[in-house]
């Protein structure tokens, strides 16, 4: 399984290049995409790779003409990475409906990156009433189009195959989840995290494999239970690698999430009966939902019920520094948390500047405090 | 005598006793049976005021607490309560206040009984008022105005349109009244024709020597903004537009000297509005437009109103994206005769101020005008630092005249 | 039994021994560039004042910033909890320590068992640190030691609104070319300082009593400036400097308590 695991974390470091060696080998396009509530099951479907972009720890040098210092790193880095030509294999672009930064991001992207395709789809804010629900399948349909427009023709057969093998991705993932919430010690929440996000890069039949693999040979581990502080991870993105390798040397580890990157890209599945896109935008509609939605299966709702069914004694919010929408939900969040007797800890994070001392000296003391309230 | 380099209006101080009277008598009618609603500031007031419910607007609270320079002490609170300080300067401030009925008026604001939030200015403002729903306990109606990315689709016109009815009835619910669309019309036709005044106001400027500066209109606009709907600011509106025109007939410009127009581009800097007023107009520069203040000049078609109010209110320059935005500020630079553009890089705006660097090259590249672009935030005066603007203005001033 | 606690910070490390809970040794020492041979030097000059050499240790625990890089360590844990168990060994009653240090500030609050339930840190920002202090005598051409006595004799200090170090410079400077006083300028840094600590520490729950630690602690002008703020009365330790190592120490005599047993 190490085996397995280094190849993910390989690819996890290179996502270019998987993409590249993906487009030779296949001939197919690959289209670039920045947030969940894309549906990339029509994608797939129509012969292309998703490709999901990332921050870069890299320094800014480019984007700093187009962006000010006070918006997320994610946007300056992703922004920076290809006007610097680092994404030039993408054939195009997809933005749909984020938050302030995004929606300027992809204007910004369009009028200075300029790929063959560039998509915006706006899906509702209010994700909750038949209003919404109504506008949000038209946002889809009309998605679909320009896909087809670009990509060729989607047919019901190819869409619902997409379906099913995202689908079957989904639920290996929520395995893997389950099976690290039982016993922390099988595999560690940096290669938890890897492979969710290799698969938000790679071809899912291909990352399908991998994870099956995985799975399998987690379950016939035999590893006892140790001490490791189970945690609950709270955020955007976690795709800082350091990070989790510090948390796990310290004695933690992540057991559950609600990142962008984590449980929220593969919860929910997507129950065929009748028109499939229909199907598709309703696993997004009903599915927890991003910070940026208002309505429906808000953010944080749940947030206690999440940390106590996964066995963690402590949250750490992980937090992009002037990621907006995140940090309004903080404070009410921590305070569901204090009220319940949930300890946490705010991290505060910006792409390439995550201090290793400091981070650990703080995960480590926070660690201190668990297991001081344990003894 | 001391020669001031600004003309002040005369009729501001019937608009400060208007704004004053509508304070009062919102803070009057907190707890009674006549509903407050909190509303964002693009949203759509025609509907409360056609239901005889007093707006607030949080967001006009907080000019008033950058100019008065209480949003320092405000935005505090919210931030020992764990909000980032990164995070919009005017919700930091309401929420403070909110939390602890501190503010620009004795008391606070008045308690809102129910919120109506319209996102077509940013995002910020459906978390801000998740917050508020929460703090006060009152329900919260969001207007979703899906953002225009160089054109709009029939179907988001549709659902902003629908939207309209459901308002309504969130609105019956929320008054124990029946919607009148009689009275609504009524509304509507004074709306309109307050905006109709106020563009021909900010029309005013296009005259050489301009009557007023953005500086007047910033203060000017509090009506229409506010109470957009009922007589008063159209008897407002008039006073002031008679004023300009006098100001025109008699050859008079609000500033001493008209060397140089200039457009201004965000939201003012409010507790530095004297200061950079009086620096621009000693040196000779007029900021004749702005897209601020223009952005409520909007068109409404009164045989349709619903449906073109809705197009307008999903069409503010802040919905749209960058080369849409950039068309504006081009036709305001040209119908005004600008020298050059002065935009304020506000921290606490990012749908306001990403993009200004792209537009800034842009209007340089097409049009050959220089462009100013001076950081600060709206209404935190800590990300300030007067001593190094005023040089970049002076600097900039100066090469104007080359 | 006889434990050490070895704190090697940014600026400067110390080290205190325990003999059975007393402390028969300590010291204080600058950094410089090499956090180990900073600790094993720190350590080495304790025992020495203790009349020791390493070999009667039983127990060493390492805290701070440098702790990883000390081979001699039995145990590293973090300076917070350390703090937190200085302080309440020292003051029962201590519910929050403030930690002022040469490059970063923390707020710990502590539960009446003496045990850690909330922190905040702040690392990336020198307004509130001893640096502050550093940057702004010497702009104002004053002795760093003599900054607090001076801001007390201060009747109205000059506010100074900036939340950066480098923008509250330049206030400086703008205001003694306007002519206001140094005292008043020195006086309404300390309030800048007391305003910074403030705002960050009141994200946990502040309760008396209050133990300030760390170098700045010295400052009788912080302090001063910090008990007007939190309006009540802040317990300033005989030695500030100390408590991470005193913590480590202490907790060096616990877990060598527990081995044995």
């Amino acid at each position: 399984m190490n085996e397995e695991l280094d190849k993910v974390k390989q690819i996890r470091d290179d996502p270019s290049f998987y993409a590249k060696t993906w487009k030779e080998r296949t001939g197919g396009k690959v289209i670039g995409i920045f947030c969940s509530y894309v549906p990339e099951e029509l994608i797939a479907a129509a012969g292309a790779l998703p490709f999901r972009v990332f921050g870069s720890n890299k320094p800014v040098s480019r984007s700093g003409a187009h962006l000010q210092t006070y918006c997320c790193s994610f946007a300056r880095t992703a922004l920076d990475s290809t006007l610097r030509r680092e994404l030039e294999f993408l054939d195009g672009a997809v933005f749909t409906h984020t938050c302030d930064t995004m929606q300027r991001l992809s204007d910004i992207w369009r009028l200075n990156a300029g790929f063959d395709f560039h998509a915006d789809f706006v899906l509702p804010v209010r994700f909750g009433g038949e209003l919404a629900w109504e506008y949000h399948l038209h946002e889809l349909e009309g998605f679909r189009s320009r896909l087809e427009a670009f990509l060729g023709g989607i047919d019901a057969n190819k869409l619902e195959k997409s379906i099913q093998t995202y689908n079957t991705n989904r639920g290996l993932l929520e395995e893997l989840y389950m099976l690290k919430c039982q016993n922390p010690e099988l595999i560690s929440c940096e290669d938890v995290f890897s492979l969710v996000y290799t698969s938000m890069i790679m071809e899912k039949e291909e990352h399908n494999g991998i994870l099956e693999k995985v799975v399998s040979n987690l379950k016939s581990e035999r590893k006892n239970k140790g001490q490791k502080e189970e945690l609950f991870g709270v955020g955007s993105i976690m795709d800082q690698w350091e990070f989790l390798r510090i948390i796990e040397d310290v004695g933690g580890t992540i057991v559950d999430d609600l990142f962008c990157n984590g449980r929220r890209y593969f919860e929910g599945q997507v129950v065929c009966n009748g028109d499939l896109l229909e199907a598709v935008g309703r696993r997004l509609w009903e599915r927890m939902a991003c910070p940026c939605k208002h309505g429906g299966k808000s953010f944080a709702k749940d947030l206690p019920e999440r940390v106590k069914n996964s066995g963690a004694k402590g949250v750490i919010f992980f937090l992009l520094k002037f990621c907006d929408p995140h940090a309004f939900e903080y404070p009410h969040a921590k305070k569901m948390l204090d009220d319940c007797g949930i300890p946490s800890l705010h991290i505060e994070f910006e792409y390439g500047s995550l201090p290793a001392g400091q981070t650990r000296t703080r995960v480590e003391a926070f660690l201190e405090t668990l297991r001081g309230r344990r003894d | 005598m001391d020669k001031k380099p600004y003309l002040k209006i005369k009729a501001t101080e019937q608009m400060k006793q208007l704004m004053t009277e509508y304070y009062i008598e919102a803070k009057t009618c907190e707890g009674t049976e006549r509903p407050i609603c909190w509303i964002t500031s693009g949203g759509p007031v025609e509907f409360l005021i056609a239901m005889d419910v007093i707006p607030i607007y949080p967001e006009n609270h907080g000019a008033l607490l950058g100019a008065s320079k209480m949003a320092v002490e405000l935005a505090e609170i919210a931030e020992q309560r764990g909000f980032s300080s990164d995070l919009c300067s005017y919700a930091r401030a309401d929420i403070g206040g909110a939390l602890t009925g501190k503010g620009a008026i004795p008391g606070g604001l008045p308690k809102p009984d129910f919120l109506l939030c319209c996102n077509n200015i940013c995002g910020t403002v459906v978390k801000w008022y998740e917050e508020l729903s929460r703090i006060f306990d009152v329900p919260l109606f969001l207007f979703d105005t899906p953002f225009i990315h160089q054109r709009n689709t029939e179907h988001a016109r549709e659902y902003v349109r629908k939207q309209c009815n459901e308002l309504i009835l969130f609105l019956e619910k929320m008054t124990k009244k029946e919607f009148s669309e009689e009275k609504f019309f009524e509304v509507a036709l004074l709306s309109v024709e307050a905006v109709s005044l106020w563009k021909e106001v900010l029309a005013k400027a296009e005259h050489s020597p301009s009557p007023l500066t953005c500086f007047d209109a910033f203060i000017h606009m509090a009506p229409i903004v506010t109470l957009r709907g009922t007589k008063k600011v159209v008897d407002y509106y008039k006073l002031l537009l008679a004023e300009m025109e006098e100001r025109i007939r008699n050859g008079i410009g609000a500033i001493t000297e008209e060397k140089f127009r200039l457009v201004w581009d965000n939201i003012p800097i409010w507790y530095a509005m004297r200061s950079l007023g009086n620096l621009f107009a000693e040196n000779g520069a007029c900021l004749v437009a702005d897209t601020y203040t223009t952005a409520w000049a909007v068109d409404i078609d009164i045989d349709e109103p619903l449906s073109s109010m809705s197009r307008a209110y999903q069409n503010i320059y802040l919905n749209i994206s960058i080369d849409l935005m950039l068309e504006r500020i081009m036709d305001l630079v040209r119908r005004y005769r600008a020298d050059g553009l002065v935009m304020h890089s506000n921290r606490s705006c990012k749908p306001y101020s990403l993009g200004q660097y792209d537009i800034a090259r842009e209007v340089t590249s097409r049009t050959g005008k220089p462009v100013l672009i001076i950081e600060a935030d709206m209404t935190d005066s800590r990300a300030y630092s007067e001593a190094h603007l005023r040089e970049r203005i002076l600097a900039f001033i100066e090469s104007l005249g080359k | 039994m006889i434990v050490a606690g070895v704190d090697i910070g940014s600026l400067t490390a110390k080290a205190i021994i325990l003999s059975d809970g007393k402390t028969i040794g300590e010291s204080l020492i600058m950094t410089g560039h090499n956090s180990r041979i900073a600790g094993r030097n720190a350590l080495e000059l304790a025992l020495k004042d203790a009349k020791l050499d390493d070999s009667a240790l039983s127990y060493i625990v390492a805290t701070g910033y440098g702790r990883l890089s000390v081979e001699f360590a039995s145990e590293q844990v973090t300076e917070i909890t350390c703090h937190a168990k200085g302080a309440h060994a020292l003051y029962p009653e201590v519910r929050t320590v403030i930690d002022l240090g040469g490059q970063d500030s923390k707020a710990i609050a502590i539960g009446e068992d003496g045990k850690v339930v909330d922190f905040v840190m702040n690392e990336k920002c020198a307004a509130g640190t001893g640096r502050f202090l550093e940057v702004m005598a010497s702009a104002l051409e004053v002795e760093l030691k003599e900054l607090g006595d001076i801001s007390l004799q201060s009747k109205s200090p000059a506010p100074i609104s900036s939340v950066c170090t480098v923008f509250a410079e330049s206030e400086v400077v703008s205001r003694v070319a306007e002519g206001v006083s140094k005292v008043d300028i020195i006086a309404g840094i300390h309030n800048a300082i007391a305003s910074r600590i403030y705002a960050m520490a009141v994200r946990i729950p502040v309760r008396e009593k209050i133990v300030m630690t760390g170098g700045v602690a010295y400052n009788v002008g912080v302090v001063r400036a910090l008990e007007e703020r939190f309006k009540t009365s802040i317990i300033v330790p005989e030695k500030p400097q100390h408590m991470g190592a005193l913590g480590a120490a202490i907790i060096a005599g616990e877990r060598f308590s527990s081995l044995k047993k």
